[in-house]
């Protein structure tokens, strides 16, 4: 293992840094953000942290896998605000080589600063890595992003995470449940209009075109829970199963798999005749359809990871939605 | 894939949504938790004077913005003026009003989906033939809002023709509401009688007298600080408290409003309204709850408990002046009684500084400064609370005492708080001089804050009027300043002049100094 900067040579390194490239006066840091990831989240995470600057002034740790020897190295960005002050984000990238020594909490943690939240941000497979996941953060991080639409195993991450109580261990939101926020505005606009809102307890099926296996997942959990739907969802492979507190069956169903951003459709069939949708577009708009075919426009954009990513720096508590909708499914 | 979660979560998370009782469906239970659970329903919004300026620059670029932002989907927005406009002229009217600020970078989608759910009623506000379209122009919406965004000589016949056709009367599972701009009067006999002619037709629950003022991010963050964080309360008295300074420093002259100002000033234009807002926030009783009733009548019972400054009085504890001409960041600008549309004798006040007192058990000898001025060395909106000195005072420099601490509370331009508190200088002896501890609202949250009449509008949307004034706020205002113009007016009180670009006049300086105080620095 190669000898690394020490913590002292690192802050003094950053300050150097941050004094070049802001002789100004300059926000004080909010919170820390550590990153877990692997060399080919490079363009997400440069996406997402680039959605804080001028915004929110951090200090970021980038823990990325590499080939060659552990190594860190720093840097500084700064963007002048709306007040004109400069907005910081102090960046150091662990290259964690062979020997993991990079990812190890004894190599972040002295340079973290204290006092202000740690959020970590997991990119890496989640699968069944909740244990590690848990062991590894939970007395080092306040809050816990991971991001399961690309993971066919999220379920089994979820399953592992609840049985280790990971929920009171490590407050968990998941960048699949956020990207769904918008849709649920939709959704609850939609059923808005007393004449539609009396139909939700009439609801026979609810049919998906768009999102990943993941958001679908959720989105049918955040209606259940919504709606106390009861009945136990066994598996979820694109379809599940409920009764209506009137004991009424409910059916949900996942068609197609389409990022939001390129169009969606929801239906929502009721038992006694007749659909509601809703119909994203591409072009930022969505259309919004009652029973009676009477239907208006409405904003609708897909959050970006940047827009996820900075909404999450802003919490300090756990998402109560998020949970109830993990509760619901959980019954 | 199975799913197993475990009984302990799903116990504990099952009871938040338990609650949900779906054979009722009297609420809709998908809001809940969703940030813009202040959902507003459908509603059609009429902009009386939807040809002016304020709808150009205030009301369209925040409705657009509440659309953008997904708060509001399903509405009409109808504009309501004399000038002979077509619903399509309004819509292109509307897209160049869109064409500024953060509107700018919406796509033209957006902008379409938004500009479509315009429409336009061409009237005089006293034919009752405009008001026989109102109806038609809903659309089916539930909701029906009417925004006065006229000179206030259009109020009452506005009022009264909205009465007439029956428009105070909510449509089926909906709501009728009015927004009033300010001026509400110009004095107390006015005031009274504008509220008179609202609640002729309209219940006080239906009226939404508006002050921008309450919609600003940090005049609502003073009740969060001062009730939210238990260190301030204990201090909050006339045992710690040794005076507070309240300004509102503009750098702005008159521009063109110079008519309306003539008939307005600074008593009327900013302490009735803006100053008293400050004022009962920072003073007012914990209110028990968070609903517009509690917060405003503690606002009330402050207004109620000043003392009033008498006609006798208004020389010792009023100030008024103009500015004159002088050099504001480098340029030379005119005298108020030089500006377009003011009388060369005009004796309109362009700066007002009071001395006042609240006559409670919390604040009783405490005196308030406050001071709000045109043309002033810079623009800054700040309440300043000064803390009285410790019993005894073990430490000074030089022979003189450390200055008290004081409590800054910034409001604009920016936003934020300052502690000034003692500290040692480093060194072999003890040297003590003071340090601000800052905290910049905007560091927190570095991104802009919404615009205070998309609150404000979107309060009115879902019915809550705690950050409108109620007809007892306004009048027990009204009786005051009242009080003091007629002061003015009979006692002649000499106007006072300062120049342009500096911190106001002279004799403001006398209110504080004969107590041995100071002004703070603009």
């Amino acid at each position: 293992m190669n000898k690394l900067p020490s913590p002292a040579e690192i802050e003094r390194q950053l300050r150097r840094i941050q004094g070049e490239v802001s002789p100004n006066e300059a926000r004080t840091s909010l919170f820390n953000l550590v990153i877990y990831a692997q060399p080919q989240h490079g363009s997400i995470v440069e996406t997402a942290v680039n959605g804080l600057l001028g915004k929110r002034p951090a200090r970021v740790i980038h823990i990325v896998e590499a080939q060659a020897e552990t190594r860190i190295d720093v840097s500084a960005r700064c963007v002048e605000d709306w007040e004109g002050r400069e907005v910081c984000i102090q960046e150091i990238l662990i290259s964690s080589g062979p020997d993991k020594s990079g990812q190890s909490p004894g190599t972040w943690i002295p340079l973290l600063i204290k006092e202000i939240p740690v959020y970590i941000w997991w990119l890496k497979d989640l699968g069944n890595k909740a244990d590690e996941i848990i062991n590894l953060l939970e007395d080092q991080g306040d809050h816990l992003l991971v991001d399961s639409r690309s993971d066919a195993n999220f379920l089994q991450f979820y399953q592992d995470f609840l049985r280790q109580g990971g929920l009171n261990r490590l407050p968990l939101d998941d960048v699949a449940w956020q990207s769904l926020y918008p849709l649920f505005k939709l959704t609850a606009q939609l059923f808005n209009p007393t004449e539609n809102r009396e139909l939700l307890p009439q609801l026979s099926q609810v049919s998906l075109e768009g999102g990943s296996p993941a958001e679908a997942f959720f989105y049918f959990a955040w209606l259940r829970s919504k709606l106390n739907w009861q009945g136990k969802w066994a598996e979820f492979k694109g379809a599940c199963n409920a009764v209506d507190p009137q004991g009424g069956p409910v059916s949900c169903v996942h068609l197609r798999q389409q990022d939001f951003r390129e169009g969606f459709k929801v239906t929502f069939k009721i038992r006694t005749g007749g659909e509601l949708f809703l119909q994203g577009r591409t072009d930022g708009t969505a259309v919004l359809t009652s029973v009676r075919g009477t239907s208006f426009t409405a904003v609708y954009q897909a959050p970006g990871i940047d827009q996820v990513l900075f909404k999450e720096v802003d919490r300090d508590t756990a998402d109560r939605l998020f949970l109830e909708a993990l509760g619901a499914v959980a019954i | 894939m199975s799913i197993f979660f475990v009984k302990s979560v799903a116990a504990t998370l099952s009871a938040a949504h338990s609650d949900n009782n779906l054979n009722t469906m009297s609420t809709n239970p998908l809001l809940d938790g969703l940030t813009f659970a202040r959902e507003p329903g459908s509603f059609a919004l009429y902009i009386f004077g939807a040809t002016g300026d304020l709808t150009r620059k205030k009301l369209i670029p925040a409705l657009f913005s509440l659309f953008t932002k997904g708060i509001i989907s399903h509405f009409r927005i109808i504009g309501f003026a004399r000038r002979p406009w077509t619903r399509e002229f309004f819509q292109n009217e509307a897209r160049s009003m869109l064409d500024h600020g953060p509107a700018r970078a919406a796509s033209t989608a957006v902008k379409d989906a938004f500009l479509e759910k315009l429409d336009y009623i061409s009237s005089t506000f006293d034919n009752p033939e405009g008001y026989a379209q109102i109806e038609a122009a809903a659309q089916g919406m539930e909701g029906r809002i009417f925004y006065l965004s006229t000179p206030p000589n259009e109020y009452p016949a506005i009022i009264e023709n909205l009465g007439r056709a029956g428009h105070h009367h909510a449509p089926p599972g909906g709501y009728s509401r009015i927004i009033v701009e300010k001026p509400i009067g110009r004095d107390l006999a006015s005031a009274k009688e504008l509220n008179t002619q609202l609640a002729a037709w309209f219940d006080e629950s239906q009226i939404y007298r508006i002050d921008h003022y309450l919609g600003k991010e940090t005049v609502q963050n003073l009740l969060v600080l001062r009730f939210c964080n238990n260190i301030f309360e204990p201090l909050w008295n006339n045992h710690f408290v040794d005076h507070i300074q309240i300004t509102i420093a503009e750098s702005i002259g008159v521009g063109t409003r110079g008519n309306y100002y003539e008939s307005s000033g600074a008593l009327r234009d900013m302490i009735q309204n803006h100053a008293f807002q400050l004022l009962t926030l920072l003073t007012m009783e914990h209110p028990g709850e968070l609903s517009a009733e509690a917060i405003r009548s503690e606002k009330v019972k402050i207004l109620k408990s000043l003392r009033p400054i008498t006609f006798r009085e208004v020389n010792r504890y009023t100030v008024r002046a103009q500015y004159s001409q002088g050099v504001i960041e480098g340029e030379e600008v005119p005298g108020y009684r030089q500006e377009n549309g003011v009388a060369p004798d005009s004796m309109t006040e362009t700066y007002v500084a009071l001395e006042l007192g609240i006559d409670n058990w919390r604040w009783a000898g405490v005196p308030i400064y406050v001071r709000t001025g045109k043309r002033l060395s810079r623009k800054s909106t700040e309440i300043a609370v000064y803390f009285k000195e410790p019993p005894h005072q073990l430490f000074r420099t030089g022979g003189q005492l450390p200055p008290p601490n004081s409590l800054i509370i910034h409001i604009q331009p920016e936003e934020g708080i300052s502690w000034n508190v003692n500290s040692k200088v480093p060194g072999y002896i003890t040297t003590v001089r003071p340090v601000n501890m800052d905290f910049a609202y905007g560091s927190a949250f570095g991104d802009t804050t919404p615009e205070a009449y998309e609150r404000l509008l979107l309060d009115c949307m879902v019915g809550d009027s705690t950050l409108y004034t109620r007809r007892d706020e306004v009048e027990t205002s009204w009786a005051f300043i009242t009080r003091i113009l007629q002061g003015w007016s009979q006692n002649q009180t000499p106007m006072a002049s300062y120049p342009a670009g500096s911190a106001g006049p002279e004799d403001a300086k006398a209110l504080l100094n004969h107590r041995g105080k100071k002004w703070r620095k603009l």
